[in-house]
Parts: structure tokens; sequence; C-alpha cells
């Protein structure tokens, strides 16, 4: 496999390592993360460095995937803010939206104009999602659907929703399942907040009550929910789709920085850091090895992911954890709020990567069962 | 969930030790029911009890209880993440009688700013200076002194204040023997070690009470082969976890290795409580990442105790430290 750089991606490197110099903004003090995150996603969008590999026609650049890691490096080097997470939800489009929803939805949600949040975990459907039982009845020129969601990150910030609802039988399981764009201002929609461990309200709970969508937001036709919610989870589950790579980068850039010296003197800071540099590079190279993958074979992303996601969830929390251990009494003496308890917070929500987009051991299990082959 | 269900263990209390251990279960159960953010009232009850002060001397100048059922009350209200400060004052008192005084008022201790031991210079930060505390006890130079604090201020570890000298000081006696301070250290370390596994295996058999009922796949969670390994693993850790809390104070009553025992204690308390506490915040998935739900509290109180009296390689150093001397000295 080639993984040699072309003079064009060398050349776009140089590029965005200029523009990021110039055009990093900053978290306002009041700004809730959600939304500083959509305005820097808007910004980058502007500079031309969103939707790298997305078709020109939506607004992005037409690019080989690998452009993408490239993105996540650059950030991470610099310590920019994370290279926005929300195009992966997008994808589904391509594959089974109608010219119009295409149109009509990638457009803004690639620019940032449109934020969207993902509408499938219900209080009894976590892991097991095939048991949702929000519904969908069919009216005269449309759906109405009633049901409750959970865990609905970033909803209250939220445009669209792509929601998961069951227009079959229920107890049907992953047959009858079908997905929806569902407008948050819809009438009958109500959001509340949930405040998550590290203090910030992430996630929310969502109850529809009779929200009337036309037939023309179900993505896909009528029981095709279950593919394309796969889909969805599979590019959740891929760190350069979801910005993490970039993320993790800049965070561990940080961390050698707030180590300085003891980098140098403390043999035990020493060894604990170049394991992290093992493991983040572990990350970087599987990941660019995918994306080649992906431009090579031109092939969607499945079940293999879960390697993807559980190489993710590693270093995610191997970095956070040391960060603490090494940081010490500055990571956990700071009050809870406070700016200085950044690290603490960070650890918190990194004990939430092996939950969401499908918990760590349903990842082990569907790579045991649905790559390897292993009984069931 | 009920706070009574307990994941069994092989090491029965005798009965004095189990009797103490259903009080201190008590007052745990009403601060986990009732408490909220404020615990006063759990104060008054732990000072009601005695608990507060088990370790000030009696006439003969033996602490009023051992450092076994010291820890049992400790390990008990850790796990309802009691923000009463009970430690702090637990510890004042063993500094105390250690130097032969005796405390007008309840107190915790300074330590260093990193948190690794006593200050030694009457300088740094009171840690479990939650009210009513006002006064702490500070090593400087051969002196024990009484400085007064300022206003708590929170930590991550939300049951947990610090809180620094605000310039009053007087002198209480003269600082325990170097020997004195020796035991000290050890018990300090039990008093963390016993905190960490409180506070772990509490979440932890409230995390296997639920696997047995959260159903998902149409069985409840606990039938899956990967949580049932997530919470072997995590039983076996809270198990020798127990073992070293017990054998350390074991050897603080019987006058045996203590420094050893308690250094084990330690380190194994300050890494693995924090991983227990992990492995029960997966068992429970994505409720265990809100607020609302107890989780989190115990892994931000586990962190911080994983710093106090020293953290998992300190104390492991210190152990290995110990062993070079013993293998040049010969044993003590
Ligand atoms: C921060 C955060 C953000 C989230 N954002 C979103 C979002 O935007 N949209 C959305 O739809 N959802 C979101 N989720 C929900 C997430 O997808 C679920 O939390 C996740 O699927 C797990 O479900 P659960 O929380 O109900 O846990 P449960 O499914 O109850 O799992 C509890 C435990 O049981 C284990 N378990 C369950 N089934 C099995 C099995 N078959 N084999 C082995 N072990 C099993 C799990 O691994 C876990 O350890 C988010 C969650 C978090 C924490």
């Amino acid at each position: 496999m080639d993984l040699s750089e072309s003079p064009e991606l060398v050349a776009f490197r140089d590029g965005l390592r200029k523009w990021l110099r110039d055009n990093v903004i900053e978290q306002g003090a009041d700004e809730p993360r959600g939304l500083f995150l959509k305005r820097w996603h808007q910004v980058l969008f502007a500079g031309g460095w969103v939707g790298l590999s997305w078709p020109t026609e939506y607004g992005g650049r037409g690019l080989s995937n690998v452009y993408d890691v490239a993105l996540n490096e650059e950030i991470g080097a610099l310590g920019a803010p994370d290279a926005p997470r929300i195009g992966y939800m997008g994808r589904a489009f391509l594959q089974w939206g109608t010219q119009e929803q295409r149109d009509r939805y990638l457009p803004r949600l690639l620019s940032g104009e449109d934020y969207w949040c993902q509408g499938f975990s219900e209080p009894n459907a976590g892991s097991d999602l095939a048991n949702l039982s929000t519904r969908a009845e069919r009216t005269g020129t449309g759906y109405r659907i009633t049901g409750q969601k959970v865990w609905t990150s970033y909803a209250e910030y939220c445009d669209f929703c792509i929601l998961l609802a069951r227009t079959g039988e229920s107890g049907g399981r992953h047959k009858g399942v079908s997905a929806f764009v569902v407008p948050m201002r819809s009438p009958g929609i109500e959001v509340r907040p949930i405040v998550a461990t590290t203090g910030e309200s992430e996630f929310c709970e969502m109850f529809f009550d009779g929200v009337e969508v036309p037939e023309e937001n179900r993505l896909g036709a009528e029981g095709d929910g279950w593919p394309i919610a796969m889909m969805t989870v599979a590019y959740e589950r891929g760190a350069a789709d979801v910005g993490y790579l970039s993320k993790f980068g800049a965070a561990l850039g940080e961390l050698r920085t707030l180590l300085g010296d003891r980098l140098r003197t403390d043999a035990a800071v020493r060894r604990r850091v170049a394991d992290l540099e093992v493991r983040f590079r572990i990350l970087t190279t599987h990941v660019r090895r995918r994306l080649a993958e992906r431009d090579l074979a031109d092939t969607l992303p499945g079940p293999e992911m879960s390697v993807d996601k559980i190489l993710m969830t590693e270093v995610d929390q191997a970095l956070h954890r040391a960060a603490i251990d090494l940081l010490g009494a500055s990571a956990v003496l700071p009050a809870e709020s406070d700016a200085a308890g950044e690290w603490m917070r960070r650890y918190l929500y990194s004990r939430a990567a092996s939950i969401y987009g499908g918990s760590e051991q349903i990842q082990l299990n569907l790579l045991a069962q649905r790559v390897l082959g292993l009984p069931r | 969930m009920s706070a009574a269900t307990l994941v069994p263990t092989t090491a029965p209390d005798t009965e004095e030790e189990a009797d103490l251990r259903a009080t201190a279960r008590d007052i745990a159960r009403r601060c986990r029911d009732t408490a909220g953010e404020d615990h006063s009232g759990c104060w008054s009850a732990l000072d009601g009890a005695g608990f507060t002060q088990l370790r000030e001397a009696d006439e003969d100048g033996s602490p009023l209880a051992t450092a076994t059922m010291t820890a049992i009350v400790v390990e008990e209200l850790a796990g309802a993440v009691c923000g009463a400060p009970l430690v702090g004052a637990l510890l004042a008192g063993e500094l105390a009688r250690l130097a032969g005084a005796s405390l007008d008022a309840p107190a915790t201790v300074l330590l260093t700013e990193d948190l690794a031991g006593l200050t030694v210079d009457g300088t740094g930060l009171a840690w479990d200076a939650g009210p009513p505390l006002r006064h702490a006890l500070a090593l400087s130079g051969h002196d024990l002194l009484v400085v007064d604090l300022g206003d708590p201020t929170g930590t991550q570890d939300l049951s947990r204040s610090v809180a620094r000298p605000s310039g009053g000081t007087r002198r209480l006696a003269a600082g325990p023997s170097a020997d004195a301070l020796g035991r000290f250290g050890s018990f300090a370390r039990l008093l963390l070690a016993a905190d960490l596994l409180g506070t772990a295996g509490r979440l932890f058999a409230d995390a296997v009470e639920y696997a047995k009922q959260r159903i998902q796949f149409g069985v409840p969670i606990g039938s899956f082969q990967a949580v049932q390994h997530l919470c072997g693993r995590a039983y076996a850790e809270v198990e020798a976890l127990r073992s070293a809390v017990i054998t350390a104070a074991w050897a603080l009553d019987a006058h045996a290795e203590h420094r050893e025992t308690s250094l084990v204690a330690k380190s194994y308390a300050a890494r693995t409580g924090v991983e227990i506490v992990e492995h029960a915040v997966q068992v429970f998935g994505g409720v265990a990442i809100t607020w609302e739900f107890p989780a989190h509290r115990h892994l931000r109180r586990a962190l911080l105790d994983a710093e106090v009296f020293g953290g998992a390689e300190a104390t492991a150093d210190a152990l290995l430290a110990l062993v070079d001397q013993e293998a040049t000295d010969g044993p003590e």
C-alpha cells in the first residue's frame, strides 16, 4: 500500500497550517461547548476545510479520504479546537437520500449552518437498539411520531434530528424501523437537557408527542432504518470521521507542555508519555490505512470499524487517565467548575467513550460475531 | 437498589466489629438517602456515636478503638461518599495522641501542597477540612501546632474540601517521635486505602445489583459473559484490596510490619480503587455519565484519595526502598 503523500497533499497541509495560525478562535467564557464547536465549524468551513472528502455539489471538496487524516493531524499539532464531528451524520444521505434531500440538507450540514443530532437511543433501547419503541404512524400526508429518546448529544442546540422510529409491528426488532429527518422546531417536541458528569449539559432527553413530519422527510424506504443506522454508527466509530484524532493530538501536545522538564528528568513520567505516544500513533496509522482503503476500494465502512472504535477508546482513556496521574494534585484539587479542572472534565468524559457509539462490549461482540464469524 | 445489599465477602468481622459496622452502615445509609450536599447531620451522627474520636487516647494513652475498627467505620462512610470530615478528624486525633496531646476541638491535618504527606514546616493545605472543622494540626520543626483555617473551598472530589491556614497558630505539644510519625504515616495510608475500598466497593456492589435488573436483548445484562467477566474482575480486585486493608490494620494493631503492609495497601488501593469504579461505570452504561447519578462522586473521591499520602507509584517506590533496606540490613 502506497502511503506516500502527493505534492498536492503536502501543499494542502502547508496551506492549512498557515490558515490555522491566523484563524483559530477561542471558546467564550459563557459559551457552551456545543455552540462553540458549531461556531468553529462555520469558521473552518468558510476557510474551505470542511467536507474535504465530500462531493463538491454539496459544498465539499471532492478530495480523497486521506485528506481528513491530514486535517485532523494539523489541527491536533497546533492544538486548535477539534475538527467538526458532525459530518458523519450526513453520510447516510449519500447512500439513501433522494436528490432533493441531499440538495436540501447536505450543504447546510457541511457548512455548519444546520446542526444535527442523532435520535437513536431510548430508555429501553441502549445496547439493544433494535428494541426501540418510538412509533411513526402513517397519516394521510406523512407520519405522526410519538415516543421518547435519551442521551441525544447536543439536541438543545440542533436544527434537525435523524430519528429512528418504528413503522412496522411493535416488537419487530430491526425490521420495521424507519429513519426520519425531524426539524427540531416541530410542534410536539420537548427537549430536556441532562447534566453530564462533567457538569456540562452534553446530552438530552427528547419527548415526541404526536410530532407531524411529511412523507418527504423519510430517509430511504419504509423499513430501511436499520441499515441507515448501522452505516451512521460505522462512520461514528472512525477517529477521523468524528474529529477525535485532532482532539487527542492536541491533548497530548498540551500534556507534554504541562509536564515540561519532568518529561526529561523523571524516567517514570517519560515512560508513561512515551507509551501514550505509541498508542496515539497506532491510532493515527490505523486510521490512515483505513481511509486509504476506503479510497482504493471505494468501500463503505462496516463492522470492521469496531476495531477503530476500540483503538479510539483506548487512546482516549489511557491518555486522560495518565494525565490525571501525572498532573496529580494540580488536576484534582481545583474546585469542580474551576477552569483548572479541565483535565478532570476530560477524564470524566473519556469514561463515556466505552459507552457511546456502541459500548466496548458491543464492539467486541461485533468483531467476534460479524467479522470473525465466531458462533453466536 | 437497596443500600443494604452487599456483595459477599469471605472475611467476616468479629461480633464487636460487626456491631460497629452495622452502626456505621446505618449512618451511611441515612447519608445516602437524605444528606444531599449538607453533611452536618452526618457529622452529628458520627460524633454522637463517638466515631470522630476513635483514635483519641483513653486513660492509659492507647487509642479508643483499634485500627481495624477505625478502618471499618471509614470504609462504610466512604461507601456513601459522605462529606463529613471523618478521615481528617481521625487523622488529627491520631496525630495528637501520638504526641501525647489532646484536642479541644475537632481538627484535620495540614499536608504538603502535593498532598503526599504531612507538612513539616507549618505551611500547606488542610485536606478534608469541611464543616465543622476550623483547625488543622501541623508539624513545624519539632513542634506540633494547631493552626486556624480560612474558609474551606471545594475540590474535584465533591465530598471533600480543602482550606488554607488563616494566620492564627498555637503550639499544642512537642511533635511525635520519628517512630510515632512512622506509625502515623502507616495509619494515614490505611485510612485512605479503607476510604478507597468503601468508595469503590459500594459502587461495585450497586453495579452488580443493576446488572441483575437492567434488561437488554430480553435478558438481564448480567447474563452476558462480557458483563460477568467485568464484574468478576472487579470483585477479585475489591477482595484483594480488602485483604490489603485488613492486613494493614492488623499490622498496626499488632505492632507488626505496618510500614510495608500500609504501603502495599495504599499503592494497590490508589490504582485499583479507581479501576473498580471505572468498571462499575461501564456496567451502568449511559446513566453513569449523568451528574445526577452518584457514580461520578465515587470516581472523583477515588481519584483524590489516590493522591493523598502518596500515589500508587510513590508508595510502591517507598515499599521497594524498604525491601532494599531490609536486604542490606537484615530484618528489623
Ligand atoms: C456521552 C454520551 C453521548 C451519547 N450520545 C448519543 C446520541 O447522540 N444519540 C444516541 O442515540 N445515543 C447516544 N448515546 C447513547 C449510547 O449509544 C448508549 O448509552 C449506549 O448504546 C449504551 O446503552 P445504555 O446506556 O442503555 O447501556 P446498556 O445497554 O444498558 O449497557 C449496560 C452495560 O451492559 C453491557 N451490555 C449490554 N448488552 C450487552 C451484550 N449483548 N453483550 C455484552 N455486554 C452488553 C454494556 O456494554 C454496558 O456495559 C450517548 C451516550 C453517552 C454516554
